[in-house]
Formats: structure tokens, C-alpha cells, sequence
């Protein structure tokens, strides 16, 4: 055998570069662990959170097997287009809020100077801009005067409440709308405030794109506009980030660039093998390697991180791709980030993400659009061919003549997407699991990391703040400002 | 003891903080006085400059120190500009020294935004200058204002600057409507508009606006004043919007009577102002009034025979001139400005203006129902219903203005007195030739419009008088 060789001692080994193991690789190496992240891949992130690639060198067949995507159905109407390059696709994209933990940790640790973030245009509701702020209310055109009244009512309303627990309720601060009280159902208060039908659907939306279904309580609902609110102040007009090729794939680099720093090691496109237990000192011990053609790695570790396909294989969402020849929310919004939230005639939810040439996932002219509605109980038997279409083609063109109003599809990718993986310690599950079908980066992907470190770090108290104390300062400053 | 760090007490913090203050309290004080003393010397060098500089780095509102500047420099430029070549060799460029004050002025501003003596230090410097960068200018106004929309030092060097720099005022208008769209709480930007917009979109009368513009502007600030109803700079520009157009001053009457002769005019005048002609020839008149300069009502004792043709204007509009013959009679001629037209006080709308104002009108009106309690929307409601028509609407003018009083406590003498106006204006709108009854205002003395009561034989004031 004429490869290369070498035997080596670690303290953790992540079967997986995955957005999860690599914040937890991250955390471990800066904690001065010795860490291994390998991966069957050649490219970071797996096909979750990472893969952005020109489309047509996709295998889907490979994809299929790797199980947590599937059902694909590729259309192709224009091949020139399809085999342009410049066309970076993942498979599920998502929003990062500007208000998050992970947010947090990314400037906490300074990972942020290894990304650049955009702040996504604008957010519309059907056909109609969300208004978030005062000042999109007063510009928007669709609402006469006296709605535009009643739209600020309702959120000043929302806005005006202070929903700490512990605090007494004081007589002017926490004072809930009229007639309601914490526990009042949202939506029975929504429909007496009178605003429009379109506003009504609009604050809906909003509100499940963020976890919240619209039969909550008035608590959940003000904490959850409070949020956005929030995150729409943070930077200015806009709740949510785009990173660059649809956000995951960059996020997962950035933490494996953190791990390398700190003396991680990293075998992409290599296979686990030869995995066992070994007892050494009561402790338990594993042993294993990695190939790569010829070459190998043996090693010896304390923890072994894997991800695996959960027992019971779920549909959680229907997702499409799109290559389009122009921004569907016209000429409104020339960077082409933008999402919009829709729903079909059986009230199923759609989000949309519009990524342009700025998002560097596009060639020039051209936009990548992702849609995704979640599996519900009435669609969960169907197909994404069955369930995706009337919706698309409601704001696309499928057929091959230039339209004039809608934009034109150039290929479409129609696919499933299964229940997430599950972490374990390949002793057993350590509950913590990938990120799932959401539009948003959720605060649970970093309660996930938490668990993992809990198990690692062999310490059940170990907490959030605990991790965004030691990643502070991952990246050093730059003293030649 | 060995490794520990020392944590200073508070106290100890107190003290250090103190001796710091002291010290420079010591550092300005001997600045100011050296400064001080050397300008009472009359020395004016490149020291004075660098002390001043110092010191108003630091605090930039020592309007004294940067007035030190000015004599300084201009000593120093009117040396460099007599200098002969062979002299320093310090070649003494004008717009060079001048740039260094733009940079000092810029220095401070980052220290306090709104420091008046560094604004106009940096209009002083570039007034001064041969070759002003204006482009310059225009990219600090930008900057400053994406810092605080609402710095209004800002926004008035802006409108200089433009005005220098020859920025077309539609650009202007645009970068307004750009801060509107950010944050439309902002006096400034609304403000900067109605100076504008009679630029662009100039009316028949001088500093007016078009029709059209006016409807528009009324749709655009709507549409800020139903947003949040709190926010007073859009109610403002509103009430602005529906003003009066400034007329020029006229003659409301002239009364002969007793062999007085009494003159009324729309706008305190000054009496070289009043022309009066006596059979063609100006008459030179001595003409008392209650102020010694400006007065809407002026008198003159004259004794003219019967038969004597009297005419009598205002110097710069003589087109709009009474004229009469002396008879024995009390003798009452009505000017142009006489209740403005329409008999009222406040001109009607025109055939395009009013659908809009009724529209307005409308929408404060749903609004009240939604909040009646929003004083702006009550207040502007009133100030419409004036435009609209302000006899017909008289009652309903009252009595919201009644409401106010209520809603809006801390003002309610405001609305009190401006009752008082309209009641008297209603009063006189709604006067028979000879009668003007004044006794629903239950008030001793008239306020307003005092002028008019000579017009009137009877002026009743209250019922019990």
C-alpha cells in the first residue's frame, strides 16, 4: 500500500462538518481540546448546511442516499442556463435574525470579520411590502389613511407592553390592550382592531415565521413582535441577514476556520472506519480511522460525535430551487434579497427567498428562488410536485416564451426535505438535533450545541453565557487599525 | 501583598477624578487668560491660533476665542497678501490657512454637532475663501445629517451651502423627501421644503405655490400626520400648507368724518406710506397713530371744503386708490382689503382646492372617531373648516375649539384667544353698514382687528355696558 499514514490521539472526533459540529468543534479546540472534524465530503457543511454548487453538478442520486433529502425532480428548460456556473445552490437556505444567539456569538467571538452579511431588502406579504416600522407604514401605497391608523394602533399596541413576569404590573408600562390580558387569545383581540384583511395576514405570517401559530396568547404574540421589532432596529429596516451563497455553507467555514486556528484537524472527503470501543483506565475510549483513497488516519479519542439519520424518517418540508431571468418583486427591488411569505388556497405557508448577483449565487441578470412550505397532516402523502406548483406558478413562468410580467423559469429542482439528523455520543442520543426545515436560524440550533458541550465538556451546568465566554475574542483584533 | 491587584475605591476614584478636573480647569484658565492678554496687546500670531485651537477643541462654544480667530487670520492674510517675494518663506496662501479652520471647525463639530460659533466659523472661513470647495460642503451636510436628521445647524448650513454651490433646489427637494422617508419626524426636512417648493413650483403670487403642489404636499404629509398623529412636525407643516396666502398690505377704509380723516390698512404701516392727493396734488399731512411708527390705524385732522376731490392710496400700489368728494356727511369709503373678498377674513377655496380640503376634512373627521382625543387632528380639522368657509362653519369652529380648550389643558388660553379672533372676525363678517355687536365676546377690550371700529357708527361691547 503505497498511502500515507499516520496514528494519532485526540480528545473529540465530529463525524460530520455540519453547522452543529462545527460550532461545537469550535468551542472544544478554542477550550484547548484536541479536535478531529471529518467528513465524507469534499466541501464543508455536508448537504444540510453546506454544498453550495453549481447546479448542474449536482448528483442527486448521491444526495438521495445520504437520506435527509429527497423525491427530486429536476426540470430543465433552458440547458445554457442551467450549465452556467455561476448558479451556487443549497439546499436549505435560511435567514439569520439580526437579534440572535448565534448572531450574538458571531460578534462576540468576532467571526463576523470572516463573513459579510446583507441585510435582506424587504419582506412582503403576498404581493404587498410588510411594513415593520413607522416609517414603512407611512410610505407604503396600498393602505388608505384611516387603515394606516389602524395599523399603527395595533402595533403600538403590541409595542407598548412590557411582559416581564417579575416585575408588578405597573399602572402605565405593562398595561395590556383593552378588555385582554396575557392569556387572551391573539387573534380574537386581532380581528376587533378592524385593519385590513391583507395587515391581519401579514401580522400572521410574521409571527409563524418566527415559531408562533396564530392561536397563541397575547404574551406570545407581543414577545414575538417585540422581537421582531427588535431585530428590525438593529441595523435598520430589516429583521434578517443573508450571508453570502444563501448563509449556512459560509457560517459552517467560519467555524471550521475558528477549529483550525486552535490546532483542529480536518479530513474532508474521507470515510469513518474500523470505529470501536476500547476500555482504557474505566474510561470509555474509541478507536477508529479515516481513509481518503490511500491515505489514512488512525486515532484514538475520548468522545465521538456522529450524526445519524433519526430512527423514524419524517417529511418535515416540500422545497424548491428556481433559476429565474428577473427579480419577481419587480423593479422594486433591484438587489435581489427579498423574501415574501404566501400562502396557497389550502392556507398552507410559503416563504420565498429571492437571492440575486449580490448574494454571489446568480450570474449577473439572473436569480436563484427558494421556496419551501412545511409537511403538514393534509399534504404530508403528496408529492413536492404535487404540493409546490400552483403556488409558483402563480408569480413564475414555466413555459419557455419571454413573459412579460412574470419572471421566467430557467430550470426548477423540486424535492423533499426529511427529519433532521440526530446527534449522539455513539453511546447514545444526546438529544440535540440538526437544523431543521425553518426559513430562520433558530436560537435552538445553538441549545443543540449547548447539550452536545454539556456531554464533552462532561459538565451538566454548562450554559450559553458559558460559551459565549469562551468563544470571546476567537478572532484577535487587528492592532494595525 | 504580592499579586493581587489593587482595586481602587470609589473614594479614591472620587479624588483622582477631582485632581484631573482641577487640573484642567488649571490648564483653561491660564489658556484664556495668556489668549486674553495677548489680543488686549493687540498680538495677533500663529500662537494666538494654536492656543484657541487648543482650547476649542475641547469646548468649541467660546464664541470669544474663535471671534480671537477671525482678527488673527485676517492680520495674517492681510500680511501674506502685502508680502514682497523675497520676504518669508513662508508663502502665506490664503486658501490654505483657511482650510486649516475648516479642518479645526470639523474637529469640533465631532465634539458638539451643534455648536453655533463652529458653524459659523466654517461659514466665516469659506465666505473668505477664493476657491471654496463646495462639493466638499455638500458631503458634510450629508454626513452630519445621516449622524442627526434633525440637527437644524446642519440643515440651515445645508441651504446655504446649496444655495452657494448653485444645487438645483429640485435635488434638494429630493434629498428632503429622503430624510422624510427615513424618519418623517423631522421640522427640519418640512421645514426645507416650504422653502423650496415656491422655487420650483412658484404660484402667481410672489413666494406662493401652485394649486397642485399644495394638493400634493397635503396628500404626502397626511399620510405622516395618520401614521402617528403624535408627531407634531407633520401637523405643523399641515397647518402651514393650509395658511394664508401673504397678501400684500392694503387699504381696508377711509372715514371722513369731523374733519378727521382716518385711514385703516390690513398690516401696520409706516405713515409716509399713505399718499393723499387733493385735486391732484399730494397733500403733506402730519398723521397720528396709537404707535409711533407702524400703525393699522392712522389719523390726521384736515379741514377741506366741500366739493374738494380726495384721492388716496398706498405708495406702491397706487392702481388701488379711493376716491372721493368732500361732502358734509360722515363719509365711509371701503377699501379693496375690506373683509378681504367674499366678506370674509380668510379668501374661499378655489374650484380645485376645495374637493381637496373637503377631502382633508373627511379624513381628520374619521380620524377624531377613531381618537377623538388627538388634539393636532381637532386643531387642523379647525384651521379646514376656516379654509373652507369661515361664516358657514362658524358654530362648528366654536365649538371644537371649545373641545380643545378641554383635551389640550396647557393651552387652552391659546384657544381661548384665537376664539376671541374668529368670534370678532364673525362678528364683523356678519355686521349690518352701521352696527358691529361685539357683546357674545363678553370681553372689556377688543384684541383684534381694532382697526374696523371706526368703520362701524355702533360698536356694542356687552350688554351690560
Amino acid at each position: 500500500m503505497s498511502g500515507f499514514g499516520m496514528t494519532e490521539k485526540f480528545d473529540i472526533v465530529f463525524d460530520g462538518t455540519d453547522l452543529i459540529n462545527s460550532i461545537c468543534a469550535a468551542v472544544a479546540a478554542k477550550a484547548g481540546l484536541k479536535v478531529l472534524q471529518v467528513d465524507e465530503l469534499r466541501v464543508y457543511g455536508g448537504y444540510n448546511d453546506g454544498v453550495h454548487s453549481p447546479v448542474n453538478e449536482i448528483d442527486f442520486t448521491e444526495i438521495e442516499k445520504d437520506g435527509f433529502f429527497g423525491d427530486f425532480d429536476v426540470t430543465v428548460y433552458d440547458e445554457e442556463v442551467f450549465s452556467n456556473r455561476q448558479f451556487l445552490i443549497e439546499f436549505s437556505p435560511a435567514l439569520l435574525p439580526t437579534v440572535s444567539a448565534l448572531t450574538s456569538l458571531l460578534s462576540t467571538s468576532r467571526l463576523s470579520e470572516y463573513l459579510e452579511f446583507r441585510l435582506l431588502s424587504t419582506l412582503y406579504y403576498k404581493d404587498r411590502r410588510i411594513p415593520l416600522r413607522k416609517e414603512d407604514v407611512f410610505s407604503n401605497d396600498s393602505y388608505s389613511l384611516v387603515e394606516k391608523r389602524r395599523i399603527m394602533r395595533v402595533l403600538n399596541a403590541l409595542t407598548s407592553v412590557t411582559t416581564t413576569p417579575s416585575s408588578p404590573r405597573s399602572s402605565t408600562d405593562s398595561r395590556f390592550p383593552e378588555d385582554t390580558n396575557a392569556t387572551t387569545p391573539f387573534a380574537n383581540w386581532l380581528e376587533q382592531q378592524n385593519i385590513p384583511e391583507a395587515f391581519a395576514g401579514v401580522l400572521a405570517c410574521l409571527l409563524k415565521l418566527d415559531g408562533i401559530d396564530s392561536s397563541c396568547s397575547m404574551q406570545d404574540a407581543i414577545e414575538a413582535w417585540k422581537r421582531l421589532r427588535r431585530r428590525v432596529e438593529r441595523f435598520g429596516g430589516s429583521p434578517y441577514l443573508v450571508g453570502p451563497y444563501g448563509c449556512t455553507s459560509e457560517l459552517v467555514q467560519a467555524f471550521c476556520r475558528a477549529t483550525a486556528v486552535q490546532g483542529g484537524t480536518y479530513m474532508l472527503g474521507s470515510l469513518l472506519q474500523d470505529l470501536h470501543q476500547i476500555s482504557n483506565e474505566s474510561q470509555q475510549q474509541w478507536k477508529g480511522k479515516t481513509t481518503k483513497g490511500d491515505d489514512f488516519l488512525e486515532f484514538t479519542t475520548k468522545y465521538l460525535i456522529r450524526k445519524t439519520r433519526p430512527q423514524e424518517r419524517k417529511k418535515e418540508a416540500f422545497r424548491a430551487i428556481l433559476g429565474t431571468d428577473r427579480s419577481v418583486f419587480g423593479n422594486d427591488c433591484p438587489t435581489g434579497l427579498n423574501t415574501c411569505l404566501e400562502c396557497d388556497a389550502e392556507g398552507n405557508e410559503f416563504t420565498i427567498l429571492q437571492l440575486g448577483q449580490e448574494a454571489s449565487v446568480a450570474p449577473s441578470g439572473k436569480y436563484l428562488v427558494y421556496a419551501m412550505t412545511p409537511v403538514n397532516e393534509t399534504n404530508r402523502q403528496k408529492t413536492p410536485s404535487q404540493v409546490l406548483p400552483p403556488v409558483l406558478q402563480k408569480n413564475f413562468n414555466f413555459t419557455d416564451v419571454n413573459s412579460p410580467d412574470t419572471p421566467h423559469v430557467h430550470f426548477s429542482i423540486l424535492y423533499t426535505q426529511y427529519s433532521p439528523a440526530v446527534f449522539s455520543s455513539a453511546v447514545k442520543d444526546i438529544g440535540a438535533h440538526a437544523r431543521g426545515a425553518s426559513p430562520l436560524i433558530s436560537d435552538d440550533l445553538l441549545q443543540s450545541v449547548v447539550t452536545i458541550l454539556q456531554h464533552v465538556f462532561d459538565n451538566a451546568d454548562y450554559s450559553l453565557d458559558d460559551l459565549f465566554e469562551q468563544m470571546k475574542g476567537t478572532v484577535p483584533v487587528d492592532d494595525e487599525n | 501583598m504580592h499579586g493581587r491587584v489593587k482595586v481602587k475605591t470609589t473614594e479614591q476614584q472620587e479624588r483622582e477624578k477631582k485632581i484631573e478636573r482641577d487640573g484642567k480647569l488649571k490648564a483653561y484658565r491660564k489658556a484664556m487668560s495668556a489668549l486674553l492678554s495677548r489680543r488686549a496687546e493687540g498680538i495677533k500670531d500663529d500662537t494666538q491660533l494654536m492656543v484657541s485651537a487648543q482650547v476649542l477643541q475641547s469646548n468649541p462654544d467660546i464664541s470669544t476665542l474663535w471671534n480671537i480667530r477671525k482678527e488673527v487670520l485676517l492680520h495674517l492674510v492681510d500680511l501674506g497678501s502685502n508680502s514682497t517675494e523675497e520676504a518669508d518663506e513662508k508663502v502665506f496662501e490664503k486658501d490654505a490657512v483657511l482650510l486649516k479652520e475648516l479642518d479645526l471647525t470639523q474637529q469640533c463639530l465631532m465634539t458638539n454637532p451643534k455648536s453655533y460659533g463652529a458653524w459659523h466659523h466654517r461659514t466665516w472661513s469659506l465666505e473668505q475663501m477664493d476657491n471654496p470647495d463646495w462639493n466638499r460642503e455638500l458631503a458634510l451636510c450629508q454626513r452630519y445629517l445621516k449622524l442627526d436628521e434633525r440637527n437644524f445647524h446642519c440643515w440651515d448650513y445645508r441651504k446655504w451651502v446649496a444655495h452657494r454651490a448653485a444645487a438645483s433646489p429640485q435635488s434638494e427637494l429630493d434629498f428632503t423627501m429622503e430624510k422624510i422617508e427615513e424618519n418623517f419626524s423631522n421640522y427640519s426636512a418640512w421645514h426645507y421644503r416650504s422653502k423650496l417648493l415656491p422655487l420650483i413650483f412658484p404660484g402667481s403670487v410672489q413666494d406662493s405655490i401652485q394649486e397642485e403642489t399644495i394638493h400634493s404636499e397635503l396628500d404626502l404629509v397626511q399620510n405622516a400626520a395618520f401614521t402617528d398623529p403624535e408627531d407634531s412636525s407633520a401637523w405643523f407643516y399641515h397647518t402651514w400648507l393650509l395658511g394664508r396666502q401673504a397678501e400684500k398690505s392694503g387699504i381696508i377704509y377711509s372715514l371722513l368724518e369731523n374733519g378727521t380723516l382716518t385711514i385703516s390698512c390690513t398690516e401696520p404701516i409706516e405713515s409716509a406710506k399713505l399718499n393723499v392727493q387733493v385735486n391732484e396734488s399730494t397733500e403733506n399731512l402730519s398723521w397720528e397713530g396709537e404707535e409711533e411708527r407702524f400703525n393699522k390705524l392712522w389719523t390726521t385732522k384736515v379741514s377741506w371744503k366741500e366739493g374738494t376731490k380726495v384721492k388716496i392710496f398706498l405708495s406702491g400700489s397706487e392702481d388701488q386708490y379711493l376716491q372721493f368728494s368732500v361732502d358734509l356727511d360722515r363719509q365711509l369709503l371701503l377699501g379693496e382689503k375690506w373683509k378681504s373678498t367674499n366678506q370674509r377674513f380668510t379668501n374661499l377655496p378655489s374650484q380645485k382646492t376645495k374637493p381637496v380640503l373637503e377631502q382633508a376634512l373627511d379624513n381628520c373627521n374619521q380620524l377624531l372617531e377613531l381618537e377623538p382625543d388627538s388634539k393636532w387632528t381637532l386643531f387642523t380639522k379647525v384651521l379646514i373648516l376656516l379654509a373652507l368657509d369661515s361664516h358657514a362653519n362658524h358654530q362648528e369652529i366654536i365649538t371644537s375649539l371649545r373641545n380643545l380648550t378641554e383635551i389640550d389643558k396647557p393651552r387652552k388660553n391659546f384657544f381661548a384667544d384665537l376664539e376671541c379672533r374668529l368670534r370678532t372676525e364673525h362678528c364683523i363678517e356678519t355686521a349690518d353698514s352701521s352696527t358691529l355687536d361685539l357683546s357674545e365676546l363678553n370681553e372689556t377690550r377688543i384684541q383684534y382687528h381694532k382697526q374696523y371700529l371706526p368703520a362701524f357708527k355702533l360698536v356694542k361691547l356687552s350688554s351690560d355696558k
